[in-house]
């Protein structure tokens, strides 16, 4: 059975899956960061995948934008994360569902 | 081969993607994101995209990575009680909605099958495809634009997280 373009997107599918379901059930921020980094990687896949089929690089392109994004989004994320637990010394996202107090 | 590959790949993604958000302890979390990135990345050789796997092992497993390891030492929490929210509500309507949106996902790759017949998927695209030549061509050319927002983008970021971090500006 020849691998085909269904495949790869049913991988990605499934890792997006995976991401959505860290995110909505884990407690611990750092873990919902990486949750959201697996997203992003299965988003990438598909892109490649899609860049593959139509045989364009442009697919290949915006997959490494995905990557800068992805690159500042966890600077950010982690410099957040790392303010909160300064100030409330925890990371579980049930404790920081307040701005203030 | 090719097949083998991909399964092999596409198998050690799913199983660590799934590890990552089931493990207690966020040290393992990281270093099975670590073994997905990369098992991604053999998907992205499969697919002929060179030089996008080569960023994903050194940008994503390299650097992300390490930060991520980075804070999670820094921080030394301690042992958190509970993995998953506590609310049953909560986790039922989150699992509903994950395998919603798992059938949706499916059922589009698996129709996917059908518009691949329609586009034709290049069977052999040509010898430069995805090298780092082919990449840098369009980055410089077509996307120049959007190469040097980024690049404002990643400053930003920067100097986002000082900010944020710094205890008095």
């Amino acid at each position: 059975m020849p691998v085909t373009l269904s495949h790869y997107l049913a991988v990605s599918a499934m890792l997006f899956g995976i991401g959505v379901a860290g995110v909505l059930l884990r407690k611990n921020l750092l873990v919902v960061l990486m949750s959201i980094e697996l997203m992003l990687n299965a988003a990438n896949l598909a892109l490649v995948t899609f860049a593959r089929a139509f045989g364009k690089m442009d697919g290949q392109i915006v997959a490494l934008f995905v990557m800068t994004v992805a690159a500042a989004e966890v600077a950010v994320g982690l410099a957040i994360v790392l303010a909160v637990s300064r100030v409330r010394d925890t990371t579980d996202s049930d404790k920081i569902n307040l701005m203030k107090w | 081969m090719t097949a083998f590959l991909f399964f092999i790949g596409s198998l050690a993604a799913v199983a660590s993607a799934a590890l990552v958000v089931t493990r207690k302890n966020p040290v393992h979390s990281a270093l099975f994101l670590i073994l997905c990135l990369l098992s991604v990345a053999l998907l992205f050789l499969l697919l002929g995209a060179q030089f996008v796997a080569a960023i994903q092992v050194i940008v994503y497993a390299g650097a992300i990575v390490v930060l991520f390891l980075f804070v999670v030492m820094l921080l030394n929490i301690r042992r958190e009680t509970a993995v998953f929210h506590s609310s049953p509500v909560h986790r039922l309507a989150a699992v509903a909605l994950v395998l919603a949106l798992l059938v949706q996902t499916l059922a589009i790759a698996g129709g996917s099958v059908v518009w691949v017949k329609k586009l034709g998927w290049v069977t052999q695209p040509n010898l430069s495809f995805g090298t780092v030549q082919a990449v840098g061509r369009e980055l410089f050319e077509r996307y120049l634009f959007q190469f040097e927002v980024a690049s404002v983008l990643l400053l930003a970021a920067v100097v986002g997280a000082a900010a944020i971090v710094k205890k008095k500006l």
